[in-house]
């Protein structure tokens, strides 16, 4: 392929570009910059890097990797600040739009359209959640209705609330801490709905969110249709085991019905070089604890850091 | 006092606006909600038909044909997406003559580049479609186009005409003063010489206000399936099956973001505001599909959405001055987007027989649309990020729609998530706005300059936050 050539001068040449700052994306480049390697590139699209966990201030994480219970913002702190004196070059608010042929990455920002070339690329763009049930149950389309990650976007980073009576449909783990959030900040938390049997998210999550606060959790019950014009109003359920349907009003709906790894850069990316590409984090699978997500990357950053040295 | 008073911002005020703003009138359109675009218009299929489904001697057969031709030059003047990819109705070995009596229907409309296709045409053009499906009249006319856009392309250069837009605003009674009109609103009264009722859905009670009678309008529903982008294209045509009395049938709709979408469906329903989608809509639309040929997978379903069609009993359009000074457009269903160019320049005949028209000396005929950089080549996007670097800064990861679109859609009068989603697709993606919500709304926090729980999905008390 022959590039442009306000291409070809912005070009340079990296051992190893991380596209995403979450703490995959952060610990796979701080461990292949610990075993030795340089030129390494983190790009990053917000202003700040650590992914998801800068909108989660819950404690829970770090138990494992910093041996103290942390906030989701605090691990992001902690562990930034040990990329502080490498040589890794981070570009934070750059949106990495293809890779191309020659592991050519390709990304935007400000400055505009650059395209930089790694020996080695990982892919670290964490996960995104399930919609489709959001978007394809029967009824209206009103507002009111989000992914439990959104609401807690809303909530943590921009100090706003989805609403006032809240129904949260599946039982994931953020659909769980919502839960307790939404509760803490004054909502009513009605109910979570689960069509399956059991809990979907982790045990610990059930206990200090929900039992703490009787928010009661329905296995076996099922969305059937959502009521309002304009805003959220009610909802129509089932009882999948008395088969009974019941009716409740509610002005928000979230979802919480699982989460996908988020890895669409690479379908579009020519096959030949997709095979090189290493995926890690969420975006590789989705991590329960964000400890593994970080011991998972910073054996992939020591791995690479070999590799290339060699 | 206005000389024309247009009622209802939808794609048939909107483009009757645009085709009176060349000339030298006072116009002003009326339309009650905070958008246009927001009534019947912002969900249908999006196509623009050839005219031959419309019976021949019709009115809307006539409009249809005309503004089919017209969409060629006023998507290029205008710049919204269109795109000419021909249609195809199909049929079984014993409905060939169906295809004939359309094809002869089609010739007395005295639409163009028809032909009536075979199997072994089939085989090779359109390789998903069942091959029970023995023949197809192909219509090479038919086309594509975003609704949205063409309605807000439509907007924004009558806005640049001069003609003023008062949206929020609800026409609550109409009365005739000697030789004019008194239009009352919640907001205010105005006198005009013309009145253009085009109030989609609630046009028959628009007139009632004047105390016309007209045909009362009976709401169709129409259902449609959105498919994921990973699907692509399941046909290059549009596919239709033998049209039924009352619908074209469940279609197959290569769409102008090359996606898919199934449907629509057609239901007579009596509430003018049930836009409630249902289970047994989505499986007819699935089970109609696959009498066409593809077996669709429900896992790529990525939204349902229904639109209701303002139908009459008449089952034509009714255009007519019924007062003098009184213009009503009642039962503009399907192929209300395709007719919507002509029926401006029919208006605008009716109208030049009462007023002399003459074209204004400051007129712009051209209008360019919101830059989209997802489509652009790496040196226009480089120009136009170092002219303003928030086109640099992407907000919708899905659909790569960056901050400085989504200020120029505020800038064009976007006030509502869903009226920024229509002008720039941001939230349309697979994440459906799961990332991007509160980026947009931070946008409009700060352009708007409006606290975030005033910020709505689409005006009324849709509020995202409380
Ligand atoms: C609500 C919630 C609660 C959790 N609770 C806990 C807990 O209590 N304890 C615990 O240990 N773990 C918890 N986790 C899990 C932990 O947060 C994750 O495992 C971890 O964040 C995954 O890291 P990641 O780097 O793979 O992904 P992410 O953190 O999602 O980071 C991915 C990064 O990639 C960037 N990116 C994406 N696409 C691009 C692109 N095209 N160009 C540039 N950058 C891009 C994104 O902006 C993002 O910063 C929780 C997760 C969530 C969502
Ligand atoms: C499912 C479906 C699919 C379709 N597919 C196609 C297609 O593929 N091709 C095609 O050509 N056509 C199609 N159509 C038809 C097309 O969408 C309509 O003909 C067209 O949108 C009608 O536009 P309109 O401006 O008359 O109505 P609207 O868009 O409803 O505009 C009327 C406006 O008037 C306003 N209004 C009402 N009362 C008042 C009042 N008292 N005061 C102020 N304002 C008022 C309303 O708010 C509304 O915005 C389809 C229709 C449906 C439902």
């Amino acid at each position: 392929m022959k590039l442009p050539k306000e291409v070809m001068i912005a070009m340079s040449q990296y051992n190893l570009i991380i596209i995403g700052g979450g703490p995959a994306g952060m610990a796979t480049a701080y461990s292949a910059s610990q075993s030795g390697l340089n030129k390494i590139l983190l790009i990053e699209r917000l202003p700040k890097l650590g992914g998801i966990l800068n909108q989660c201030i819950h404690e829970g994480f770090g138990l494992h990797y910093f041996k103290k219970e942390l906030t989701g913002t605090e691990y992001s702190a902690k562990y930034s600040a040990l990329l502080e004196g490498t040589s890794i070059e981070i570009l934070t608010s750059s949106f990495v739009t293809g890779i191309s042929d020659n592991n050519n990455v390709t990304y935007i920002n400000s400055n505009g359209i650059s395209t930089v070339s790694g020996r080695k690329i990982v892919l670290a763009t964490g996960c995104r959640e399930r919609t489709r049930e959001m978007l394809t149950i029967p009824g209206t389309r009103p507002s009111g209705i989000y992914t439990a990650g959104l609401s807690q976007e809303m909530i943590n980073i921009y100090g706003q609330l989805p609403g006032k009576r809240v129904v949260i449909v599946g039982s994931g783990d953020i659909g769980l801490i919502m839960a307790r959030r939404l509760t803490l900040e004054g909502s009513a938390v009605i109910f979570l709905l689960e069509v399956r049997p059991t809990l979907a998210g982790l045990i610990r999550n059930k206990i200090q969110c929900l039992d703490d606060f009787n928010i009661p959790l329905l296995c076996n019950h099922e969305l059937l249709e959502v009521y309002g014009k304009n805003r959220v109003s009610g909802i129509r359920y089932r009882d999948n085991t008395s088969h009974q349907e019941h009716y409740i009003d509610c002005d928000t709906l979230l979802f919480s019905v699982g989460l996908i790894p988020e890895n669409d850069l690479l379908k579009a990316t020519p096959s030949s070089i997709c095979n090189g590409i290493r995926l890690i984090g969420n975006a590789e699978y989705v991590h329960g604890l964000v400890d593994e997500a970080t011991k998972e990357a910073e054996k992939l950053g020591k791995e690479i850091a070999k590799e290339l040295i060699l | 006092m206005k000389d024309i008073i247009i009622i209802g911002g939808g794609i048939i005020g909107t483009a009757i606006a645009q085709a009176l703003c060349k000339y030298e009138l006072d116009i002003l359109l009326i339309e009650k909600e905070c958008e246009c675009s927001f009534g019947v218009s912002k969900s249908n299929s999006g196509i623009i038909h050839t005219g031959f489904q419309s019976k021949y001697g019709s009115l809307s057969a006539t409009l249809a044909a005309r503004g089919n031709q017209l969409y060629t030059d006023l998507s290029i003047d205008l710049d919204f997406p269109f795109r000419r990819i021909g249609e195809l109705i199909v049929a079984h070995i014993d409905e060939k003559q169906q295809l004939e009596d359309l094809y002869k229907n089609g010739s007395l409309i005295g639409i163009s580049e028809m032909k009536i296709v075979d199997r072994e045409w089939l085989a090779i053009h359109e390789p998903n479609l069942s091959e029970t499906i023995s023949f197809a009249l192909l219509g090479s006319t038919a086309g594509i186009t975003n609704p949205y856009e063409a309605c807000y392309a439509f907007f924004e250069n009558a806005k640049a005409n001069n003609v003023q837009f008062n949206l929020s605003e609800t026409v609550e009674n109409i009365s005739q003063l000697n030789e004019r009109w008194e239009i009352r609103t919640n907001m205010s009264t105005y006198q005009t010489n013309f009145v253009i009722n085009c109030a989609g859905l609630f046009a028959d009670k628009v007139s009632q206000l004047a105390d016309i009678e007209c045909e009362t309008i009976f709401p169709r529903k129409g259902e449609e399936l959105l498919l994921d982008r990973h699907v692509g294209e399941l046909c290059k045509h549009i596919i239709f099956p033998l049209p039924k009395p009352n619908t074209k049938g469940i279609l197959i709709i290569p769409t102008i973001d090359h996606t898919t979408m199934i449907g629509p469906t057609a239901e007579v329903i009596d509430d003018k505001e049930d836009l409630r989608t249902t289970t047994a809509s989505k499986d007819h639309i699935i089970n109609s599909i696959k009498d066409l040929g593809p077996v669709i997978d429900p896992a790529t379903i990525i939204t349902a959405f229904s639109g209701l069609r303002p139908a009459t009993k008449l089952g034509d359009f009714y255009i007519n001055e019924d007062r003098k000074g009184f213009i009503n457009l009642i039962g503009i269903q399907s192929p209300g987007l395709t007719a919507a160019p002509a029926i401006g320049e029919f208006v605008t005949s009716i109208i030049s027989k009462n007023i002399k028209l003459t074209i204004k000396k400051t007129y712009i005929s051209k209008r360019k649309s919101i830059p989209k950089i997802r489509d652009m080549s790496v040196s226009a996007k480089n120009t136009l990020i170092k002219k303003d670097s928030d086109f640099g800064t992407i907000i919708c990861r899905c659909e790569e729609v960056t901050k400085g679109e989504i200020l120029e859609a505020i800038r064009r009068g976007a006030k509502t998530l869903d009226g920024i989603k229509f002008r720039t697709r941001c939230q349309m993606g697979r994440c459906h706005g799961s990332f991007c919500t509160m980026k947009i709304m931070d946008i409009m926090h700060e352009e708007l300059g409006i606290p975030y729980n005033e910020i709505t999905k689409r005006g009324h008390d849709s509020y995202v936050t409380i």
